[in-house]
């Protein structure tokens, strides 16, 4: 009956019977105080233990049943994820490493050392899921070719080389030159990536560089770094040794001797560099690669009417019909029109024969020409490009103007005659107008830095040569210069942009441009003819003599083998006669006269000097 | 007009509560903030505000056997850390109820795996062996034992009805409370207690009268 008595009224009367023993203030205080040393304490677990044990807590608050579906569905989940991963690499193995070689006619390609590749029609190979190790790449003389890896990364292969595939996974490239050179473009590496040049006597282990080899009658190699860093490494493990070669510098490995890191000299200068890259980025390229290559080289390339550089030169062009000429003053202009459809590097060879000696005498004897102020027409040169004009061969005289450009006889004053006429020879030649309004149009879309700048050179070239409209070329240069001071145009496009503004009048921004210039780019060639233009604007134009005397003074100091230095002393002995330093001024022409003793301004110098002796 | 002024002084006694409620908003609003930024004073001040219905939820939840202060531990090392996923959209109460039961529940159910995995007795012949002892037991030992019976019937139920149903009959929490709480539907709040309750009932029936 007892129980009967303590029989609750209901299920909830009965659970509120339970109480909670209470705590005391104490036992509150140390929970507390252990509760707070544990957050204060608490590590950080680590990403792994984190998943497992969010996933157990994941399973803990499943029903069991349903929690054993899950963990055996997420098994095997994993397995096939493993099992798709596993089936991933190895279809991706299969993909081979080398995606394409581009070479010229005579490269021999020894597929897997079995088969002969040659003689194909397009010059192109491209490797679908074949096993590329083992490829040997052989060049003759004249011959090059590219190989295009993946991850951006490339080989080109100079002339007279032989190089041998050895390892091509998609973590690992071994390549074996036997002998000649390569250029070796790499994109930065993964820590597990290795790329691996081996030479005769050397491997090269590439940190992600643009670097050559050249290995020469299997006793010495030659690795030149343009760009990031390098580990050479002995091929022996008895004399061991490894060197890091950084950029800007060589190492050149003997078989007797230890290697010694230098300065490299025997390279080519910056500009082919570039053109070097623009080669090695041939993957990226749609367009084709054209190679102009002259004897004698150095002769002039002309696309379309467009002048493009001198030769050896490499030019990228999209699908589609030019023209080509190549121009050498003295010889048979060489003209081809050529269709690009799918090939990417096409090499032309351009043999130019020479002109007979008579025809620039005769040319001479028939057409005198009337003097000009500047007396540019005593240069043979000049009545050769006028006579071109006339006969409407614009482009000889522009290659003519273009010499006479560079030559030492001409200032600033003749700089601005010539000018004009380049402009009437292209102004006959093409329409300009639609190609300025294509590059703006690139120049809107284009990405890069360095191709808004290329563009905006171009446009401000084809501006003030091509349409004589000098104050958009100016604008362009100035925009050119803001956004790349450091590229390789750069040193020519103060100078024009120095003479364009002298053309428009602007001396005092014309001679700051030159003195920026002469800042910026203390060794570049045309250094002095910035310096000469500058000591005659201070001279005519803006009459400070002092500073003209200064600006000549320094030119015939510190550049003796320039071709403005006689012109120089006759135009400081100018300075001096009219700042009436008489004594000056006669040694000054006299030294002129000595110079050079058929000058275009011998008869003016020896007027001078009568007046001086007279007076 | 006697009338007037009584309803007026009434009106600001009740201001001033809602003031003070205001201000305690405040406070903790202003503490919310603190522990977020993972202050420790803060933190002290909101274990010591919470500390006493935590515990409660717990003990009433998982009974004497568990470590209660090792579960009170983790329910607030689990609290700080999820204070920064708290928007405000629920009160800070059932949020800290949320953090609560889902800790018991987890707790529970550990032990429910544990608990089928051993021999399961028939719970009616030992109430009945220990119904003969009450009567000779004092107060304090027919409580102890009172709970270990309940406790029993309560370890049969399945964690989640049992949540339910110590939220409920123990806590005293209203269903739609309850459902926010565990953030499940009502109507399975009122299925999951229906059939707790019969389930305990039956275990129950010596304590209950019909």
């Amino acid at each position: 009956m007892t129980t009967n008595n303590k029989k609750s009224e209901n299920l909830h009367t009965l659970l509120a019977k339970i109480k909670v023993p209470a705590k005391t203030e104490n036992e509150w205080k140390l929970l507390e105080n252990e509760l707070f040393y544990k957050l204060e304490n608490q590590k950080k677990p680590k990403f792994i233990n984190n998943i497992f044990s969010f996933l157990q807590e994941l399973l803990i608050q499943l029903r069991p049943n349903v929690a054993i579906a899950v963990a055996s569905s997420f098994l095997i989940f994993i397995a096939f994820i493993g099992i798709l991963i596993s089936f991933l690499n190895k279809s991706q193995t299969s993909v081979s490493v080398i995606q394409l070689v581009t070479f010229t006619n005579n490269t021999n390609i020894l597929w897997n050392g079995l088969d002969k590749i040659n003689n194909l029609s397009s010059n192109q190979i491209k490797f679908h899921k074949n096993k590329v190790s083992g490829t040997t790449i052989i060049t003759s003389t004249g011959d090059s070719a590219i190989i295009t890896l993946n991850k951006g990364n490339s080989i080109k292969i100079y002339p007279n080389t032989k190089l041998i595939v050895e390892k091509a996974t998609l973590t690992r490239i071994v390549c074996n030159l036997k002998e000649g050179s390569i250029l070796v473009k790499v994109n930065k590496l993964n820590g597990k990536n290795k790329f691996e040049i081996k030479t005769p006597i050397t491997i090269c282990n590439v940190i992600g560089t643009v670097f050559r080899v050249n290995s020469l009658n299997n006793s010495k190699t030659i690795v030149s770094v343009y760009e990031g860093k390098v580990k050479c490494t002995s091929l022996s493990k008895k004399n061991y040794w490894e060197k890091f070669v950084e950029s800007g510098n060589e190492i050149i490995v003997e078989n007797t001797n230890k290697p010694f890191i230098s300065n490299y000299s025997s390279l080519p200068p910056v500009q082919d560099i570039s053109i070097l890259n623009l080669l090695l980025e041939v993957d990226s390229l749609k367009d084709a690669l054209l190679y102009f290559n002259s004897t004698p080289n150095g002769a002039k390339v002309v696309i379309n009417g467009f002048m493009e550089g001198k030769t050896p030169l490499i030019i990228k062009k999209p699908q589609g019909v030019y023209s080509l000429s190549v121009f050498e003053e003295g010889f048979y202009p060489w003209e081809k029109t050529l269709a690009i459809n799918n090939t990417r590097f096409i090499q032309i060879n351009a043999q130019l024969k020479e002109l007979p000696q008579q025809n620039k005498l005769s040319v001479r004897k028939i057409y005198p020409i009337k003097q000009t102020e500047e007396k540019l027409a005593t240069l043979p040169a000049y009545i050769n490009a006028l006579v071109a004009m006339s006969s409407c061969r614009y482009q000889d005289a522009l290659l003519i103007f273009d010499s006479l450009w560079s030559s030492g006889n001409i200032d600033i004053k003749g700089r601005m005659f010539i000018m004009d006429k380049i402009n009437y020879c292209y102004s006959q030649l093409g329409d300009f107008e639609k190609a300025i309004e294509n590059l703006e149009e690139k120049y809107n879309k284009a990405q890069n830095i360095q191709e808004k700048g290329q563009i905006l050179w171009e446009m401000a070239t084809i501006k003030a040569n091509c349409l004589g409209d000098y104050q958009e070329a100016e604008m362009a240069l100035v925009e050119f210069l803001i956004i790349q001071p450091n590229a390789l145009w750069a040193h020519s496009a103060y100078g024009k942009l120095a003479e364009i503004q002298y053309y428009l009048g602007k001396y005092k921004h014309a001679a700051e441009t030159y003195k920026k210039h002469i800042k910026t780019f203390p060794q570049d060639p045309d250094i002095d003819r910035s310096i000469y233009n500058l000591a005659c604007i201070y001279a005519w134009d803006l009459k400070k003599l002092d500073k003209a005397v200064y600006w000549y003074s320094k030119l015939i100091t510190s550049f003796p083998k320039s071709k403005y230095k006689a012109n120089a002393f006759f135009r400081r002995g100018e300075c001096y006669m009219q700042l009436g330093e008489v004594e000056n001024a006669l040694i000054d022409f006299n030294t002129y006269l000595l110079l050079s003793p058929n000058g275009i301004w011998k008869e003016v110098c020896l007027g001078y000097l009568k007046k001086l002796k007279e007076a | 007009m006697k009338h007037l002024i009584k309803i007026s002084d009434y009106n600001i006694r009740a201001k001033k509560e809602n003031a003070n409620e205001d201000l305690m908003q405040n406070k903790m609003a202003v503490l919310l903030q603190l522990c977020k930024k993972k202050d420790r004073k803060a933190q002290r001040e909101l274990f010591n505000h919470y500390k006493h219905k935590v515990y409660e939820l717990i003990y009433k939840s998982l009974g004497p056997k568990f470590d209660i202060d090792d579960v009170l531990q983790q329910v607030f090392i689990e609290l700080f850390k999820s204070l920064n996923y708290f928007k405000g959209q629920s009160s800070l109460d059932t949020w800290v109820y949320k953090i609560g039961s889902k800790i018991c529940t987890t707790q529970l159910r550990k032990k429910y795996r544990k608990r089928q995995a051993s021999i399961v007795y028939d719970s009616t012949q030992i109430d009945n062996d220990k119904n003969l002892n009450i009567s000779e037991k004092n107060y304090e030992e027919e409580q102890k034992e009172l709970e270990e019976v309940i406790y029993n019937a309560l370890d049969k139920l399945e964690p989640e009805k049992r949540i339910v149903i110590t939220l409920f009959e123990m806590e005293g929490r209203t269903l739609e409370e309850i459902s926010e709480i565990l953030n499940i539907p009502l109507g399975t709040v009122k299925s999951r207690l229906f059939h707790g309750r019969k389930i305990l009932q039956k275990l129950l029936c010596n304590y209950i009268k019909e």
